[in-house]
């Protein structure tokens, strides 16, 4: 029996005028059973929605909460871009951690917790953190970049107050190898050094890694080796530059003693310090390439031009002595070859004080050198540049620049003439070894037959003179070595030295400068007692080069005697058995 | 008074179909968000996985760290300027045998020294229907991802780096 029927057969018995009101009470009363029908089906409907398909479902499919995903794209869009070395080697990285923070308001024994916190966390000390977990307020850091293991041993303790939030530290993978160059940043990720600091708004931003110049296997040569020579000479430090001088790539640098990128706050003051930009020295006799040219090459004088080296050269109340005193005149080969500081002395007076001044402002010795960090070390020369100060520059006293100047100002000399600037940044459009676009230079400091000239000097130096140790069979290697006196208690201290060698390789076509700086080296048996820089740095410049042309696939090309570069230059040596010798042939040109 | 004409139950079960197919169309919508912020979640920890490796790789792939290992475990040493060769004119012309002669056998004299080689040699010789050795399954690394993540942070993080800012 339907509802309707019954409503007609109450509509029968019922008459009258209670009818009406009758009807209108059983309509109602439908509305209401409807609507009350409705609201339950609607709550039927809402729990099936919530038990089977939101609940049961997602776990079918092993769906995750939504709440994580927020958080991660989050952490996506902050992440610090990479650095890289030329082959794609990472340098720095950003990686994802947890970072430990206390609520503690939520903390209800703040003794227990710190007991266990002080347990579970090697760094946290526990009255530290005891003071920590009792101040007013809800949000305070108790231990940034937390390892794996800590964050799992925090979680056993399961307190409600202790929580994570996930945070990028930045890793070095290749630790101290290139600290210096690449830098590093404080725990909030902000570059304080380095690359790191004067790329800090770009890394900052993300996206494709940065790739520098640099190359770490030569990386790994040079700074072997250097330090080689560092514990060989127990010497104090060192710097090391691998240059490539056609594209003024740096391929490695390095600055000894070094730091671990990834705790610096533990590293001292000379281990931060930057000796290849940031440090200035008395460069000593590397500086005689440039007083050299700039006769060559201003005065054009005849190879065979000598200098009375006889006797100490006294200008004023200074003397100039020489290393190694020859007693005799000397031709401008024999002058570079045998690094006579009073032949230099005697060609910077001929280059004169306004020429040899205005010649090392162009190669850039007299300004801050021109590269990609921020660490660069102003160069230290005579504010008013008199006659003596022209002596002394002429063969590196009395002017401190620091080690990549000596670098970048001697490429660009033995380049060709034309100026180099030196980058870290690799301009990616190229391949490698492949001539930097931006690098083609046209500024010419000297003329070609001036680079020449100072090819062949410099491979006498390694054929005939200081550097004999730095050769390489077939790789022919030319360049100058320096042994500078340091200033202690504004004199010079005999005793401690800055011993360097500045090498080219090949020497027909340079193309790569290894510069190997020693601070303070103290002679040894094996060395005779001596601790200059034909001593010291020119056998790790050589043995650099040994490692490097191999893997960089360099063929070698040994040479003859007659077609080695430095025998044209062989007339103008004296002969040293006979005493107070004749010049072989002394032709002048 | 009609409630219950033949247009307004139309009507009715036109707005419950409508509304259960509204109901059903959201809820797959729901499911296909879900389904997809797991993809890229998945997406972003492979990612974040990957950033690890490639750290680790580069990490255990130090110049000075491949060198000792080098040095202690295998008998190589870097290359030589005398050993780069850049005209193959320039070799030696006689190569040493790849596969050295072999020794004639010294077979004790109670033995008769054997001419031919026997049958059951023969037959060990590898021919074509021999199945080839199969080759081994290259060993992939097992450890999960968050182990080897755990180890280099260990190995980066100095053992007494107080580091509690």
């Amino acid at each position: 029996m339907s509802l309707v029927t019954r409503l007609r057969k109450a509509r029968l018995r019922i008459e009258g005028s209670k009818r009406s009101a009758l009807d209108m009470a059983h309509g109602r009363l439908t509305l209401i059973g409807l609507g009350f029908s409705v609201l339950y089906l609607i709550v039927a409907a809402r729990v099936v929605d919530l038990t089977l398909l939101q609940g049961v479902l997602p776990r079918l499919n092993g769906t995750v909460a939504e709440q994580a995903i927020e958080t991660d794209k989050q952490q996506i869009a902050v992440l610090r871009a990479d650095v890289t070395d030329r082959n794609g080697v990472l340098l720095a990285t950003s990686l994802e951690t947890a970072s430990l923070y206390a609520d503690p308001a939520l903390i209800s024994d703040p003794v227990r917790v710190a007991a266990a916190l002080s347990k579970a966390v090697p760094g946290a000390v526990y009255g530290e953190t005891l003071e920590k977990l009792q101040r007013k307020g809800r949000f305070i850091w108790l231990k940034r970049n937390l390892t794996p293991e800590e964050q799992y041993r925090i979680l056993e303790m399961g307190e409600p107050g202790l929580q994570f939030k996930t945070e990028y530290k930045r890793i070095y993978p290749q630790g101290e190898l290139a600290a210096h160059m690449v830098g590093y940043g404080s725990v909030d990720g902000q570059g304080l050094a380095g690359i790191e600091r004067s790329f800090d708004e770009l890394l900052a931003k993300g996206g494709k890694p940065l790739a520098l110049t640099l190359d770490i296997r030569l990386q790994h040569i040079l700074r072997r080796e250097t330090d080689r020579a560092i514990r060989e000479f127990s010497a104090r430090g060192g710097a090391g530059v691998i240059m490539d001088v056609v594209t003024g790539e740096i391929l490695a640098a390095t600055s000894l003693p070094d730091f671990d990128p990834q705790n610096p706050s533990a590293a001292s003051p000379e281990q931060l310090f930057n000796n290849v930009t940031l440090g200035v020295y008395e460069p000593g006799s590397t500086m005689k390439i440039f007083s050299t040219a700039a006769l060559l090459d201003l005065k054009n004088p005849g190879l065979g031009m000598t200098f009375d080296t006889s006797k100490p050269l006294k200008v004023g109340r200074h003397t100039i002595h020489d290393y190694h005193p020859e007693n005799r005149p000397m031709t401008i080969p024999e002058v570079f070859m045998h690094s006579s500081n009073i032949g230099s002395a005697l060609m910077g007076q001929m280059v004169g004080t306004e020429g040899l001044r205005n010649f090392y402002k162009d190669i850039g010795m007299l300004d801050p050198v021109d590269i990609e960090i921020s660490e660069k070390g102003r160069p230290l020369a005579p504010a008013q540049w008199r006659d003596i100060n022209t002596l002394t520059a002429a063969f590196g006293h009395g002017i401190s620049v620091s080690p990549l100047h000596i670098v970048a100002a001697a490429s660009s000399i033995v380049r060709g003439g034309t100026l180099v600037k030196p980058t870290l940044i690799l301009n990616e459009a190229q391949a490698y070894g492949a001539k930097n676009a931006a690098n083609e230079s046209e500024i010419r400091i000297v003329s070609p037959q001036t680079s020449h000239r100072m090819r062949q000097l410099m491979r006498l130096v390694v054929t005939d003179g200081t550097a004999r140790q730095a050769d390489v069979p077939g790789y022919n290697v030319g360049g100058k070595t320096g042994t500078a006196e340091k200033i202690v208690n504004g004199r010079y201290d005999r005793q401690k030295k800055i011993s360097s060698f500045l090498g080219f390789f090949p020497m027909e076509a340079p193309r790569y400068a290894v510069f190997i700086m020693v601070d303070e080296p103290k002679g040894t048996k094996k060395s005779y007692g001596y601790a200059t820089g034909g001593w010291v740095a020119a056998p790790a410049v050589g043995a650099v080069i040994g490692h490097m042309a191999p893997l960089l696939g360099m063929e070698p090309h040994p040479l003859n005697e007659e077609d080695d570069l430095s025998f044209t230059l062989k007339p103008y040596l004296h002969d040293k058995k006979e005493e107070g010798g004749q010049l072989a042939t002394f032709t002048t040109e | 008074m009609k409630l219950f004409r033949l247009s307004s139950l139309l009507a009715l079960s036109l707005s419950i179909v409508s509304g259960a197919m509204l109901f059903s169309t959201a809820q797959k919508v729901q499911q296909t968000e879900i389904v997809l912020n797991r993809a890229q979640t998945a997406v972003a920890q492979e990612r974040q996985t990957i950033r690890v490796l490639r750290a680790e790789w580069d990490y255990l792939n130090r110049p000075d760290r491949l060198e000792s290992l080098v040095k202690n475990n295998l008998e190589m040493i870097p290359v030589k300027p005398e050993a780069v060769q850049g005209d193959t004119a320039d070799l030696p012309d006689v190569f040493a045998p790849i596969v050295p002669a072999r020794k004639p056998q010294q077979t004790p004299d109670s033995l008769p020294a054997v001419k031919t080689i026997p049958a059951s040699l023969q037959e060990a010789a590898p021919s074509l229907t021999t199945p080839l050795p199969k080759p081994v399954a290259p060993q992939m690394p097992q450890e999960p991802a968050r182990d080897q993540f755990r180890r280099l942070l260990n190995d980066l993080t100095p053992a007494a780096g107080g580091e509690t800012p």
